[in-house]
């Protein structure tokens, strides 16, 4: 009976939605032409200006045995890359960075770059796949979730390894330098993961790849230990004496302050390590485990509900945020901190306070510590070659010159004659007077505009960066990077499949383990409840999790077997 | 009705239909065409193969939902802060509505009402850095509590004071913007009503009890039964600012829940199902808020 | 209407302008935080805990850092842009919206109620609604942050509450004279409901004055960009926790003076948070005056 009505509505409406569609993208096609137009008139003006100081470059930069330009016709790729930081108060993408104009200039490929929104990257990544409008080129392949693996078997990524053997020599060259690098630019099915972000910590001209040096670790308040007469503790007794003596004489209103609610120092592990264990997954004998439920934990809990009750953490640990971290750093009421790396020391020094690096704290003068935090030397960031990319050949050797000798200057210094005049005998550039003296001081805001900051290149952030340059933070780093991580697990990947079933078993149990040991820190459970904690961490299927990190583990180790 | 009693009242009433027709296609168009989207929830979302491709996985996700060691816990927390906030925050507004019709002096009235709309338009993070502050054990309101001679505690530790904290900022922060609907609502009422009363000698207590009140029961109605449809829904990002560890077994919402686990491993189908398990909860409860309401007051939203 | 007052109302009176004044002093002490920690000296204020009741030292670099970037003015031009247009189509299709449900004898006036709410429970989530968006054209169009959002649903049903107050015998003497419900809305009903207008203008512009996430997920030509997305922007680059190796204090002991310019990032969340809310603050008298208590229907009806 209703039906008709029913269809003439449905149709009206029909009538109707066409009406507003068409309304639509009549108007807004007449705007986007305009401003396509403005934008391009834009760049052809700014390119205008720039080649009269570039052009004397182009003789200077021989290519060594690398081909230039890699295609006589110019070609353009779209290139899909977060970007963002206070770079973007000076150039608003990319395309004005003059690394890459002068890439285009010596390889006559063109990039067009897409930057996903600020804090919005994972939804704009995911929005682009699956509307299908996948560019040429992505950097941080890595987000594609299930692993490039899934995204090279889904059809999304195109295989490197074949076209790395034939078209990218310079980059093959440096991925089978260093067995550690080779097994972590390989997936666990042999695939070439992409252009990754390879490290390079050492001084002088080498382009041998090394981890850098770990970033974050203890500090302690040097002038306090000074004022006292005391060295920098290495022990936890040491620790101890230091705490208690910051606290009795010099009035510290909190000897140790800790970054977040967690309780322990989760990325450093600083005193979790000192008990023979890491703070999380790790390690030991090539036996997977979860330090929160080894017998070394109890230990560490006894030994930090004895210095939460006397007063030597921060009673408030639980709430303390950044913000008031800072608060009570810069007023001087702070004697130690865990957690993150030199800003906040930095930050002090210019109030007067110094803080110095301290070793991971070893359990007595004996005993070593075997977790620590540590980088890896390929820091992903991978480039991956899209299924659209017509010309995967040409993006192959493009990517290769990041990864000369030429493009290791070019993306870690910028310019030479532009930004920096030449190298000195550390290897480090000797930036135009423009750069040192206006921009070292704001080096994260110029530092993507002349260089490349993250990148698929070979970066050494030791000869590039001047915030390296300063020789007594550098030694914090250098001393814990010589303390042993043999705990700490590989960069190994989980497969979507395992990954749902990590994140289902692991929200419970790391809520309930952040409960338990705060009430186990704050005196308000007795430690006898260790080991029905223990249980009820097991009962909630820990083992599970283990095996899931055991197989990836397996995986691992056997990546290099797959790849020839 | 027959159909040609409908046919002739389209055609009586044509305006009120083509009136109608842009509402109804922009509904159409712009919230039922993507809502093929909520079928992810049973599926196993791949971004390769897009919502309709991806595989069938049945209740998995929300299986994988219900078997979490704190489920009920989420559930719990979840319905008592929005009962709090409904039971504290709904009224205030109203209250504060009502006491500001009560003011005759118009200046201050004014300057009143624009104070008290700041607080809305000042962002979370920096609203919770403030009652962060406040609550430490440093922080001001310990100071006036040792003033008078407690003891300092710091507040956002204690899970008993965790709804307290989020339910009076939360009134703080909105009571000034909720009142401008029911003060709008005010002005609809019929002057003469008031007149009449003051001539009946009846006090301003009972002129607000027997006018002012009664005339802004639609709108309280209405906006009682769309904040019941919200009673699952309580945003994460206040919460993930506020609490810890300490606070978890009062604080951990759903949302909360999902946005922690979604730092593991985001699973964009299990938040779907999560999301579409609180929006059969939420209509329920409206659809029941609704009957009832159709049934003692004249007011509902169909 | 001036009565004498009893004791009772002068004792409530005073209670009353109390109440308010704590009230409003309560909620002017967030802004004022705001406002004094904008020119704070950055050192001083990340050293401060507690009240803060004036600018510790004074420096406008934060402000130089927000209005450093150069697309802060086609940003306000744009938004500007976004509010009017926006709010202009909100308005126009929810009072059609609102008086279509608002009447009586609609045929499945109730159903398409029901089918409205539906929207404000469910929806498919964001995928399907960008392929949408896309599949109409809009995406990277200014379009993009004006039609998908026509109508707010929430605010559909505030509208319908009010038009639903204004008594038939209006509408139908109206009838009688041969006007049509076109005429009927825009020459009767709207007129009559100028104080929900005024809270409708604020509610919706007040959302597209705030709104950044359409923005952000549709637009990719900055030139369209809104100002809270470049505001979005600013905040993130000068996040300092998010600028996790921010070693780039080099030489600081001897350049002082540059510590203020380095750390004036800390200032940029309150900075940005008045140059994003003083304009739309302006709105807001010019909203109050349609609050004057009963002028309208009192008007008509004299």
């Amino acid at each position: 009976m209703k039906k008709p009505i029913k269809m003439i509505s449905f149709l009206l409406v029909l009538i109707l939605t066409v009406g507003l569609f068409s309304g639509c993208t009549g108007t807004s096609s007449d705007k986007t032409g305009d401003t396509t137009t403005k934008v391009e008139k834009d760049s052809t003006d700014k390119n205008d200006e720039k080649p009269a100081e570039s052009e004397t470059k182009e003789g200077e930069s021989e290519a060594g045995s690398f081909a230039l330009p890699i295609v006589d016709k110019p070609i353009t790729f779209t290139y899909w890359v977060p970007f963002g930081g206070t770079a973007k108060e000076i150039i608003p993408d990319l395309s004005q960075n003059e690394v890459y104009q002068e890439l285009e200039k010596l390889t006559n490929v063109k990039i067009e770059f897409i930057h996903p929104p600020e804090g919005q990257e994972t939804e704009h990544f995911n929005l682009m796949i699956s509307s299908g409008d996948l560019p040429d080129i992505i950097e941080q392949g890595e987000r594609y979730k299930g692993g490039i693996d899934k995204a090279i078997a889904d059809g999304i990524y195109i295989r490197l390894n074949e076209l790395v053997d034939k078209y990218a020599p310079n980059f093959k060259k440096i991925i089978e330098s260093n067995e550690e690098l080779k097994k972590q630019v390989y997936s666990d099915e042999g695939n070439l993961l992409g252009f990754g972000m390879i490290t390079s910590d050492v001084p002088g001209t080498s382009l041998e790849p090394t981890a850098e040096n770990p970033w974050c670790g203890p500090f302690i308040r040097k002038d306090w230990l000074d004022e006292l007469g005391m060295e920098i503790p290495t022990t936890i007794d040491e620790w101890y004496t230091a705490l208690k003596a910051f606290k009795e004489q010099m009035n510290a209103e909190v000897p140790m302050i800790w970054n977040n609610a967690i309780g322990m120092e989760p990325s450093t592990g600083a005193f979790v390590s000192a008990f023979d264990i890491g703070p999380g997954f790790y390690i030991k004998n090539g036996e997977i485990k979860y330090g929160p439920i080894e017998p070394g934990f109890k230990e560490y809990l006894q030994l930090v509900n004895k210095w939460y009750e006397e007063g030597l953490i921060d009673r408030d640990f639980p709430t303390r945020d950044a913000k008031s971290i800072d608060a009570l750093v810069m007023s001087g009421k702070v004697g130690a901190k865990l957690q993150d790396g030199t800003a906040l020391v930095l930050k002090a020094r210019a109030v007067g306070i110094e803080f110095a690096g301290a070793p991971y704290p070893k359990k007595n003068e004996n005993s070593e510590i075997h977790w620590r935090y540590k980088n890896n030397i390929c820091r992903a960031n991978y480039g991956v070659i899209t299924s659209k990319c017509k010309n995967p050949e040409v993006a192959v050797k493009w990517f290769d010159y990041h990864y000369t000798e030429d493009g290791f200057k070019l993306f870690n210094f910028g310019v030479e004659g532009k930004s920096y005049t030449g190298i000195d005998e550390k290897g480090r550039p000797k930036y135009v007077e423009y750069i040192s003296k206006n921009n070292y001081q704001d080096f994260d805001r110029y530092n993507s505009v002349f260089r490349l900051h993250n990148g698929p290149y070979l970066k050494s952030d030791l000869r590039s960066n001047p915030r390296r340059w300063m020789e007594d933070l550098e030694q914090y780093r250098i001393t814990w990077n010589n303390q042993p991580a043999d705990y700490v697990l590989p960069p190994i990947t989980l497969t979507a499949e395992e990954g749902a079933e990590y994140a289902k078993i692991m929200s419970d149990i790391e809520a309930y383990r952040n409960e338990m040991m705060l009430k186990f820190i704050m005196g308000q459970e007795p430690l006898d409840k260790f080991d029905e904690y223990v249980n009820n961490i097991k009962a909630m299927n820990i083992d599970r999790v283990i095996e899931i990190y055991k197989a990836a583990l397996d995986r691992y180790n056997k990546r290099l077997e797959k790849v020839d | 009705m027959t159909r040609a009693q409908i046919k002739t009242d389209i055609i009586r009433n044509k305006y009120i239909y083509i009136m109608a027709l842009p509402v109804i296609a922009y509904y159409i168009i712009f919230h039922y065409m993507p809502m093929y989207g909520a079928i992810i929830a049973f599926k196993e979302f791949n971004p390769a193969l897009g919502i309709i491709r991806s595989p069938w996985v049945g209740f998995k996700h929300f299986k994988s939902f219900f078997e979490g060691v704190y489920f009920w816990r989420l559930i719990r927390n979840t319905l008592l802060i929005s009962i709090y906030s409904l039971v504290w925050g709904f009224p205030a507004p109203i209250i504060l509505a009502l006491l500001l019709n009560e003011v005759k002096n118009n200046y201050f009235k004014r300057t009143v009402q624009t104070i008290s709309y700041l607080p809305h338009f000042i962002s979370l993070v920096v609203v919770c850095g403030i009652i962060k502050d406040f609550t430490s054990t440093d922080g001001v309101i310990n100071d006036i509590i040792e003033l008078l001679g407690g003891e300092r505690t710091n507040f956002l530790m204690k899970p008993e004071w965790f709804r307290p904290i989020y339910v009076g900022s939360g009134i703080w922060q909105e009571v000034g913007w909720g009142s401008i609907i029911y003060l709008a609502a005010i002005t609809n009422i019929d002057p003469e009503l008031y007149e009449a009363a003051t001539i009946d000698g009846a006090s301003r207590w009972k002129q607000t009890w027997h006018i002012t009140l009664p005339g802004i029961v639609p709108t309280i109605v209405i906006l009682l039964i769309l904040r019941l449809g919200g009673l699952m829904s309580v945003g994460f990002e206040k919460i993930i600012l506020l609490y810890n560890s300490a606070t978890m077994e009062t604080a951990d919402v759903i949302s909360s829940y999902v946005y922690r686990r979604g730092l593991l491993d985001f699973d964009y189908s299990f938040s779907a199902a999560v999301g579409l398990f609180n929006s059969v909860i939420n209509l329920i409860l409206i659809t029941s808020a609704n009957k009832l309401s159709r049934k003692i007051s004249e007011t509902s939203l169909w | 209407m001036v009565t004498k007052k009893t004791v009772g109302e002068r004792i409530f009176n005073c209670i009353n302008i109390t109440f308010l004044t704590i009230l409003a002093i309560a909620c002017l002490y967030p802004m004022l935080y705001v406002l004094f920690a904008s020119f704070s000296d950055p050192i001083e204020l990340m050293k401060h805990r507690g009240l803060m009741l004036r600018p510790l030292g004074f420096t406008i670099e934060g402000y130089k850092l927000v209005f450093k970037n150069p697309s802060i003015t086609t940003g306000y031009l744009n938004t500007l842009f976004y509010v009017t247009a926006g709010t202009a189509i909100n308005l126009f299709m929810t009072s059609l919206g609102a008086y279509v449900l608002s009447r009586k004898n609609v045929l499945w006036k109730n159903a398409i109620a029901f089918m409205i709410t539906i929207t404000m429970l469910f929806s498919g989530g964001l995928i399907p609604f960008y392929l949408l968006v896309k599949s109409l054209g809009m995406v990277n169009t200014r379009w993009a942050l004006i039609i998908p959002g026509a109508i707010s649903t929430y605010n559909l049903f505030v509208m319908r509450t009010s038009f639903a107050s204004i008594p038939d015998s209006l509408e139908e003497s109206a009838k009688i004279d041969g006007a049509n419900d076109f005429i009927i809305l825009f020459r009767i009903i709207l007129p009559l409901s100028k104080a929900v207008l005024a809270v409708m203008t604020l509610f919706y512009a007040v959302g597209h004055w705030n709104a950044w996430f359409n923005a952000m997920i549709f637009l990719r030509k900055r030139e369209l960009f809104p100002l809270q997305l470049i505001l979005r922007e600013i905040l993130i680059a000068n996040d300092m926790q998010s600028m996790s190796n921010l070693e780039g204090l080099v030489d600081v002991s001897v350049q002082a003076n540059a510590d203020i310019v380095y750390f004036a990032r800390l200032l940029v969340q309150y900075c940005t948070i008045i140059v994003a809310t003083l304009p739309i603050l302006f709105l807001y008298p010019f909203v109050q005056k349609y609050f004057v208590k009963g002028v309208m229907i009192g008007s008509l009806k004299g």
